[in-house]
C-alpha cells in the first residue's frame, strides 16, 4: 500500500498553509513533526479527506483519494486535534453511532466496540456520557473509534496534547501494537510520543517539508553538535542568550546545560548523542538563534 | 483532702458523718446525663457583638456596585446593538410606509432585542468561558445580572424612542393603550423568554421564545379585539396590570434561579 | 443506512425545545379555541340533513318567514330563534350555490362556442366547464366539526408546521459543525452519503410526526366540541372555497389538504437542511430558514407590496402551499404552452422540483464540504 503526496498545498486566502508537499508513505509509523502553525494539521485533514487541497493531489496506489471516494474513506480512521463529541451520548452510544457511520453492521459494530473499550480500558464507562468523561478518557474514546473500521491508514493528530504521562505512555504501547500492516500518521510537537515507534520523520516549518527521514539519519546529521556544559548560576542567561539550549540539569556542582552549537561552545563542554528534543530545537528554535 | 486526726470520740463519729454526706453530695455531681440551659437570644447576640471586632475581614471582597462605565466588561457583541437597531428601524418603517397599527406594532417588536440578547447571556458558557468568568472579580453570575439589566434598558430606551417617534410624527398614543399593547406584553414576553433560557440552555431557546411569543402575540390581538368589540375594553388595563404583576413575579424567579446555575461549574455540567 | 437513520431520529427527538414548543403552542391553541366558546348546534341541523331538493327550500323558506314574522313581535330574538334562524340562511346560501352554479354551467357552452378552438381560453372555460358540471353543493349537514378542522391548517397549522420544522431542522447540520463532530462524519465511508440520506429520511419522518400529532390533536378537538357529521358536506359550504371548482366533499378536502401540506412541509424541511449544511452556526441556520418562511407572509401582511401580476407566484412558495387556501378557493390556472393547467398541479410540481433540487444540492454540498 503506497500514499502518495503530490505538490500538496493548501491556501486560505492569502496565507499558504501547505506548501507544496511531495512524498510517499508506506506502512510504518510517519511522524509528523514541526511547531504549531506549520501545517501539521491542515495535512492531516488533506489526507483523512475532510479537506481539500488548493493544488496538488494525494493518491492512494496511483488513484487519486478523491476518485476513491467512500472507499477511501472506508480504509481511514481519523483522530482529530479537537475531538466533537455529543455530550449526552453514553460512550457506548457514541461509537456505535461512528460505527454506523462506518457502515459497520450492528452485531459486528457492538462486538467491536466491546473489544475496543477493553483495549482503552473503558469497558466500566461505558455508560457514562462522554461529556463527563475526563480529557485522558475522552482521548481514548478518541482512539477508540479510529480503529473500529480495522483502518489501513490511521492518521491521529497531536493525540497526546494534554494528556499525563500515563495516558501518553499508554497511547504509545497502544500505538506500537496497532502500527503493523498500516500506514500511522502522527502529528506531534512532544517528541517522547515519537522517540521509538516513528520509522520515519517528516518535519513540517511554515506549511514546507524541509526533511523527510529515519530518525536516526536526522540525529546523525546532528552529531558534533550537542555538547553539555556545566555553568554557575549567574552564567545560565548569558549560555541561553547566545546558544540554543535544549534542557538544564541541577546538579551539586553546577547546572549542566545542554547546548546546540556547530562548533564547541567552550573548551569544558562534552560532546553529547544527539536526540530528537535537540532535533526539535535545531529546526524551530529560531529566536535562540538570533 | 486531708484528714482531720480525731481529738474525742464525738470528733471521730462527726467526721464520719460529714466524709459520708460529702460523699452524698458527690454522687449529685456523676456526669451521667445533665441539662445544659440554652443560652437566650440576647446573650448570643451580646457574644457575637463582643466577638465581633476579632472577627477577620475577607482578603478580596467582591464589588457589589454596578459600575456603568465597565460596560465593556460585559463584551456584549456589536452585532446585538445593530441587529436591534434595525429591528427598531423595521418597526419605524412598517408605521410610515405601511401605516401599520403602531400599537401592534410595540406588540410585536418589542421583547425582540430581549430575546436575542438570550444569546448573550449564554455565549460565556457556550464558547468555553465558564469556568473561568465564574472564577474572576466579576463572577459569572454578576455578569448575568448586569447583562440582563444592560439588554433590558437597552430594549426600553428603543422602546421608548420608537413610541416618542410616533407620538411626534403621528397621532398621540393612548397611555391605558400603551399599558396593554406594550407594558404587560413586553414583561410577560421576558418572563417567556426567561423561562425558556432557564430549561434550554442552548441557542435553541431565542427561536423557541420568539415563536412562543409570536403566538401569544397573535392570540392576544385576536382576543383584545373580541373583547373591544363586544364592549368589554375597559376591563382591559386591569387585566394587563394583573398579567403584568404576575410576570414580574415569574421574572424574579426565573432570575434567581438562573443565577443559581451561574453559581458553580458543576450547576452547567 | 437503518442504524445511522435510527441515531439521526434520535438526534433530532432528543431536543427538548420541540416539545416545549409544541405543548405550548398546542395549549395556547386550546385555550384560544375555547375561548371561542363554541358549542354544539347539530340539532338544529336534524330535520333538514339530506339532498336539498326544491320542495326543501320552499319548506326551509316558509319556516323561515314564520320564524321572522314570530320572532320580531319580540323585544329581541331567543337564541333558539337565532340557531333556527342561522340554519335557514345556510339553506338559503346552499340555493344560491347551486343556482350560480347552474348558470354557470349553462352559460358556458355558449360561450365556448364564440371561442376558436385549441386556445388556451377556450380550453381554460371548457375544463372549467367540466369541473363544474361535477359539482354538487345541493346538501346540508351540520358541518362545523370538517370545517374547522380544514381552516385550522390556514393559520394553527402551518404555523405549528413551520415553527416545529423550524426548531426541529435547523440545527441538524450547524450542530455537526458547532459540536466538531463534522470530523468524523466527513472523514467516514457514509458520512457524506448513506449519512445525509439517513438525515433526510429523518427529517421527513419527523416533519409527518408534528403534522400527525397536530392533525390529531385538531381532529379530537373537533369532534369533542362539534360531533362527528358532516364529513359529506360539499367543499363549496365553508365561506373561502364559495368558488372553487372543485367536486370535494370535506373528507375529501381533508386529505387533499393534507397531502398538500405535506408536500409543501417536506419541502420546506428539505430547504431546511440546505440551509443549515451551508451555515456554520444554528443560529444563522434558524434566521435563514425562518427568512424563507416569513417571506411570503411578510410581503402581502406587513409590508402590503403590491406585486401585481406576479402575485400568484407567492401561492407557490412553501408557506402558502402549506396553507393550501389561495391553491383551491377559486379556478385558477397557468398557461402551459396554450394548455390551461390547475394551479394544485403547479403547486405539486414546484414543489417536486424544489424539493429536487434542495436533495441534489445538499449532496453536492456535503460532498464537498471541508472542516474549517
Amino acid at each position: 500500500m503506497k500514499l502518495s503526496i503530490e505538490r500538496v498545498s493548501k491556501e486560505y486566502g492569502a496565507k499558504r498553509a501547505l506548501d507544496n508537499i511531495s512524498c510517499e508513505l508506506t506502512e510504518g509509523v510517519y511522524a509528523f513533526l514541526g511547531a504549531n502553525g506549520s501545517g501539521k494539521t491542515t495535512l492531516m485533514r488533506i489526507l483523512a479527506s475532510v479537506a481539500r487541497p488548493s493544488s496538488g493531489r494525494v493518491l492512494l496506489d496511483g488513484v487519486d483519494i478523491e476518485v476513491l471516494d467512500e472507499r477511501y474513506r472506508d480504509m481511514l480512521g481519523y483522530l482529530p486535534q479537537h475531538m466533537g463529541y455529543y455530550k449526552n451520548f453514553t460512550v457506548e452510544k457514541f461509537l456505535m453511532y461512528i460505527a454506523a457511520l462506518k457502515g459497520i453492521e450492528m452485531p459486528k459494530a457492538k462486538a467491536k466496540v466491546d473489544e475496543l473499550l477493553q483495549a482503552v480500558s473503558l469497558q466500566d464507562e461505558k455508560r457514562t456520557k462522554v461529556g463527563k468523561l475526563s480529557g485522558g478518557m475522552k482521548q481514548r474514546v478518541g482512539i477508540a473509534q479510529a480503529l473500529l473500521n480495522d483502518p489501513k491508514i490511521i492518521i491521529v493528530d497531536e493525540p497526546t496534547a494534554g494528556l499525563d504521562p500515563k495516558e501518553r505512555i499508554r497511547f504509545r504501547n497502544l500505538l506500537s501494537t496497532i502500527a503493523a500492516d498500516r500506514i500511522v500518521l502522527l502529528s506531534t510537537h512532544i517528541v517522547s510520543d515519537i522517540e521509538y515507534i516513528a520509522k520515519e520523520l517528516l518535519i513540517l516549518k511554515r506549511g514546507a517539508l524541509i526533511k523527510k527521514a529515519e530518525p536516526q539519519l536526522l540525529l546523525e546529521d546532528l552529531k558534533d553538535k550537542v555538547w553539555t556544559v556545566l555553568a554557575s548560576p549567574n552564567e545560565i542567561a548569558a549560555w541561553q542568550a547566545s546558544y540554543k539550549v535544549s534542557s538544564m540539569l541541577v546538579r551539586e556542582n553546577g547546572t549542566e546545560l545542554r547546548i546546540l552549537s556547530e562548533s564547541k561552545p567552550a573548551p569544558h563542554a562534552a560532546e553529547a548523542i544527539p536526540n530528537l528534543e535537540d532535533l526539535y530545537l535545531h529546526y524551530f528554535d529560531e529566536e535562540a538563534a538570533k | 483532702m486531708s484528714k482531720k486526726k480525731a481529738t474525742s470520740p464525738f470528733d471521730a463519729r462527726s467526721h464520719d458523718d460529714e466524709l459520708i454526706e460529702l460523699d452524698k453530695e458527690f454522687q449529685q455531681f456523676k456526669l451521667e446525663d445533665f441539662t445544659v440551659e440554652y443560652p437566650s437570644d440576647e446573650a448570643i447576640a451580646r457574644t457575637i457583638d463582643a466577638m465581633r471586632p476579632y472577627v477577620a475581614e475577607p482578603d478580596s471582597k467582591r464589588s457589589k456596585r454596578f459600575i456603568p462605565w465597565k460596560l465593556h466588561i460585559l463584551q456584549i457583541q456589536p452585532a446585538f446593538w445593530m441587529a436591534n437597531l434595525l429591528f427598531f428601524c423595521l418597526g419605524l418603517l412598517l408605521w410610515r410606509f405601511w401605516e401599520d397599527d403602531p400599537y401592534k406594532i410595540m406588540l410585536l417588536l418589542s421583547p425582540v432585542p430581549f430575546f436575542l440578547g438570550l444569546l448573550e447571556l449564554f455565549r460565556g458558557r457556550n464558547e468555553g468561558l465558564l469556568e473561568l468568568e465564574i472564577s474572576c472579580k466579576y463572577s459569572a453570575q454578576q455578569l448575568l445580572l448586569r447583562k440582563l439589566l444592560a439588554i433590558s434598558i437597552y430594549n426600553v430606551l428603543l422602546c421608548l424612542a420608537l413610541i416618542g417617534v410616533f407620538c411626534i410624527f403621528g397621532e398621540p398614543l393612548l397611555f391605558s393603550k400603551l399599558i396593554i399593547y406594550w407594558a404587560a406584553p413586553f414583561v410577560v414576553a421576558v418572563s417567556i423568554g426567561l423561562a425558556v433560557a432557564n430549561r434550554i440552555r442552548n441557542v435553541l431557546s431565542v427561536p423557541t421564545a420568539l415563536v412562543i411569543w409570536i403566538f401569544i402575540a397573535m392570540t392576544f390581538i385576536t382576543n383584545i379585539e373580541r373583547k373591544e368589540r363586544y364592549g368589554q375594553a375597559s376591563e382591559l388595563p386591569y387585566l394587563a396590570g394583573l398579567a403584568a404583576a404576575l410576570a414580574i413575579v415569574f421574572i424574579v424567579i426565573q432570575i434567581k434561579r438562573l443565577k443559581k446555575g451561574f453559581t458553580y461549574y458543576e450547576a452547567f455540567h | 443506512m437503518k442504524s445511522l437513520l435510527k441515531f439521526e431520529l434520535y438526534k433530532i427527538f432528543r431536543q427538548k425545545s420541540i416539545y416545549a414548543v409544541y405543548v405550548l403552542l398546542l395549549a395556547l391553541i386550546m385555550i384560544s379555541l375555547n375561548a371561542q366558546q363554541a358549542v354544539n348546534n347539530s340539532a338544529y341541523y336534524k330535520d333538514w340533513e339530506g339532498t336539498l331538493t326544491a320542495e326543501k327550500y320552499s319548506q326551509a323558506e316558509a319556516a323561515y318567514s314564520e320564524l321572522m314574522k314570530a320572532e320580531n313581535e319580540k323585544a329581541s330574538w331567543s337564541n333558539e330563534a337565532r340557531m333556527q334562524a342561522a340554519v335557514f340562511e345556510t339553506i338559503d346560501t346552499v340555493r344560491r350555490l347551486d343556482e350560480t352554479n347552474k348558470y354557470s354551467v349553462e352559460f358556458l357552452p355558449g360561450y365556448l362556442t364564440q371561442l376558436e378552438k385549441k386556445t388556451f381560453e377556450y380550453r381554460k372555460n371548457a375544463l372549467v366547464l367540466r369541473m363544474l358540471e361535477n359539482v354538487e353543493v345541493n346538501k346540508l349537514y351540520y358541518h362545523k366539526a370538517p370545517a374547522e378542522m380544514i381552516d385550522f391548517v390556514n393559520i394553527f397549522g402551518t404555523m405549528l408546521s413551520g415553527a416545529l420544522i423550524l426548531i426541529g431542522l435547523a440545527p441538524i447540520f450547524s450542530n455537526e459543525y458547532m459540536s466538531g463532530m463534522d470530523q468524523f462524519q466527513l472523514s467516514s465511508r457514509h458520512g457524506r452519503r448513506i449519512g445525509v440520506r439517513a438525515k433526510i429520511a429523518a427529517a421527513l419522518i419527523y416533519t409527518s410526526f408534528v403534522i400527525v400529532v397536530w392533525q390529531l390533536f385538531n381532529f379530537v378537538h373537533r369532534i369533542v366540541v362539534y360531533g362527528n357529521g358532516g364529513w359529506q358536506t360539499p367543499l363549496q359550504q365553508i365561506f373561502q372555497y364559495r368558488a372553487a371548482p372543485y367536486d370535494y366533499d370535506l373528507l375529501t378536502f381533508i386529505f387533499v389538504q393534507l397531502g398538500m401540506h405535506a408536500l409543501g412541509a417536506f419541502g420546506f424541511a428539505l430547504i431546511v437542511l440546505l440551509i443549515s449544511a451551508w451555515c456554520r452556526h444554528t443560529m444563522m441556520s434558524i434566521v435563514l430558514s425562518g427568512a424563507v418562511y416569513a417571506f411570503p407572509i411578510a410581503i402581502t401582511v406587513f409590508f402590503k407590496i403590491e406585486l401585481g401580476k406576479y402575485e400568484d407566484i407567492l401561492d407557490f412558495t412553501y408557506t402558502n402551499v402549506m396553507r393550501i387556501t389561495s391553491l383551491f378557493a377559486e379556478f385558477k390556472v397557468i398557461n402551459l404552452f396554450g394548455l390551461p393547467v390547475l394551479y394544485p398541479y403547479v403547486a405539486i410540481v414546484v414543489m417536486a422540483v424544489l424539493s429536487i433540487a434542495a436533495t441534489m444540492l445538499l449532496f453536492y454540498t456535503m460532498k464537498r464540504r471541508e472542516v474549517a
